[in-house]
């Protein structure tokens, strides 16, 4: 049973202990049911289907931190009405380095150091991707300090997703319509810098003067480059 | 029963413009495993921690608000103290001219 | 070189020299790594004319020292040692040392078993 914390009166009679009556009528009080849950293991919701769709790991060197926030994460996921399996412990990883004591030689005398990562897996069963995006959302704007965390997400599309990306890239590549060409880390990758050399006047020399290659349009919405360029290279 | 030799081509073609893969039946040489590599000069580049949290960089980011940068103060008043002794920086000489002239004046 | 190396200093960990020049080294090799890799490519493609191959070869050739990879070493952070440096925290042993035991490295302790 949980202990309840009695506030002390005020007057000066506090000293005095409170009447059998009124402390078994404060007994009988009860915490509100979500209040009470938090003193008990986290709910969890049953699956209907079993299908994964999220895998969360949380990664952490001190055990503490790790179970508190994975048990944060199971309310989160129960009160968001995903079910969720765990948290499972994961194998933990230790890692150990060997270091001489000294700055400088006397090799005889070393010392060793390790890491170890403690691991928990939350597997959410059965959720809508909109809901495990607000979960996944929830925890990363409550972060816990010294705790890391993984997700590998899987969503399900219905039957004849094909014709609705290709209608939803056409729409895309409409808005965007040229707005992203300079987004990215890769901005001049190796495989335009080959289309940039080969035309670049040096090359086309070296290739007998020939007239400079026509290099065909990237097609519609694959942003990598994929035309074969050897085939171009013979041009 | 034996499938014509075309026929693997052809499904190989169309593998490859799915995947996006380089068509390439012959075993060519062609390179492409240059172009498949990851680009490390991003993660090389971060190797060093960067200076970050200066207080100019502050001063940039908040531009309207006051900020208290105490070497800067102490080098402008002694900039200031230099040249009320007279001691300040020489004034710039735009032409040649100008220039030539102290230099006989010194003479 | 001169040239390449930041105008103002941009090194949050400790200076020295050598540690300013090996970043140096490291940006302009990411910024020139894209057309290395190009000429690289139009080397080793034996469907191209040899004259271009050629061509890219001595390009590749031509461009300075420091665009390539081979140039850069990993130096310690803390104390800018060019040895014995631990990839894992970027530092030389005994300044790891130093600092596990003084507990500045998340995570690592002292290992008994």
């Amino acid at each position: 049973m949980v202990t309840m914390i009695y506030s002390a009166p005020l007057d000066a009679k506090s000293h005095l202990p409170l009447d059998k009556a009124t402390i078994s009528s404060l007994d009988e009080l009860r915490l509100p049911r979500a209040v009470y849950a938090a003193y008990l293991r986290p709910l969890r919701r049953a699956p209907q289907y079993g299908v994964p769709v999220c895998d969360l790991q949380l990664r952490s060197y001190s055990v503490r931190n790790l179970e508190l926030f994975a048990d944060t994460a199971m309310r989160a996921a129960y009160y968001l009405n995903l079910p969720a399996k765990g948290p499972v412990p994961l194998p933990r990883i230790t890692e150990r380095w060997t270091v001489p004591r000294a700055n400088f030689i006397f090799k005889k005398s070393q010392e060793n150091f390790e890491r170890r990562t403690v691991r928990r897996l939350i597997q959410i069963q059965d959720g809508e991707p909109e809901v495990v995006r607000a979960w996944l959302g929830f925890l990363e704007k409550h972060q816990y300090h010294g705790v890391g965390m993984k997700a590998n997400v899987w969503e399900w599309e219905e039957l004849g997703c094909g014709k609705k990306m290709e209608e939803e890239a056409k729409a895309a590549a409409e808005e965007t319509n040229g707005l992203w060409e300079g987004f990215g880390r890769r901005k001049l990758g190796p495989e335009e810098k080959v289309r940039e050399l080969l035309n670049s006047e040096p090359f086309r020399r070296a290739m007998h003067g020939d007239a400079p290659m026509i290099l065909p349009e990237k097609e519609g919405r694959g942003q990598e480059y994929k035309t074969p360029l050897h085939e171009v290279g013979r041009g | 029963m034996s499938v014509p030799r075309s026929r693997i081509l052809d499904l190989a073609k169309v593998q490859c413009r799915i995947f996006s893969t380089i068509f390439n039946p012959e075993g060519l040489r062609l390179g492409n495993k240059v172009l498949r590599q990851r680009l490390k000069g991003p993660s090389v580049a971060a190797y060093y921690p960067r200076r970050v949290g200066t207080l100019k960089q502050l001063q940039k980011a908040y531009p309207g608000w006051e900020t208290w940068d105490e070497k800067e103060e102490d080098r402008i008043e002694g900039l200031q103290v230099a040249k009320m002794r007279g001691k300040g920086a020489p004034k710039k000489k735009r032409t040649a001219a100008e220039s030539k002239k102290l230099g006989k004046k010194k003479k | 070189m001169a040239q390449f190396r930041a105008k103002k200093l941009d090194l949050g960990c400790f200076v020295n020299v050598r540690n300013i020049r090996d970043h140096t080294k490291r940006k302009v090799f990411a910024e020139h790594e894209a057309e290395r890799q190009a000429l690289r490519y139009i080397i080793r493609n034996t469907s191209l004319s040899q004259r271009a191959r050629a061509q890219a070869q001595l390009q590749l050739t031509q461009m300075h020292c420091y665009t390539r990879s081979t140039q850069i070493k990993n130096r310690c952070i803390m104390g800018g040692k060019g040895r014995g440096i631990m990839s894992d925290f970027n530092m030389g042993r005994y300044q790891f040392r130093i600092n596990a035991l003084a507990g500045n490295i998340p995570g690592v302790k002292k290992a008994s078993w």
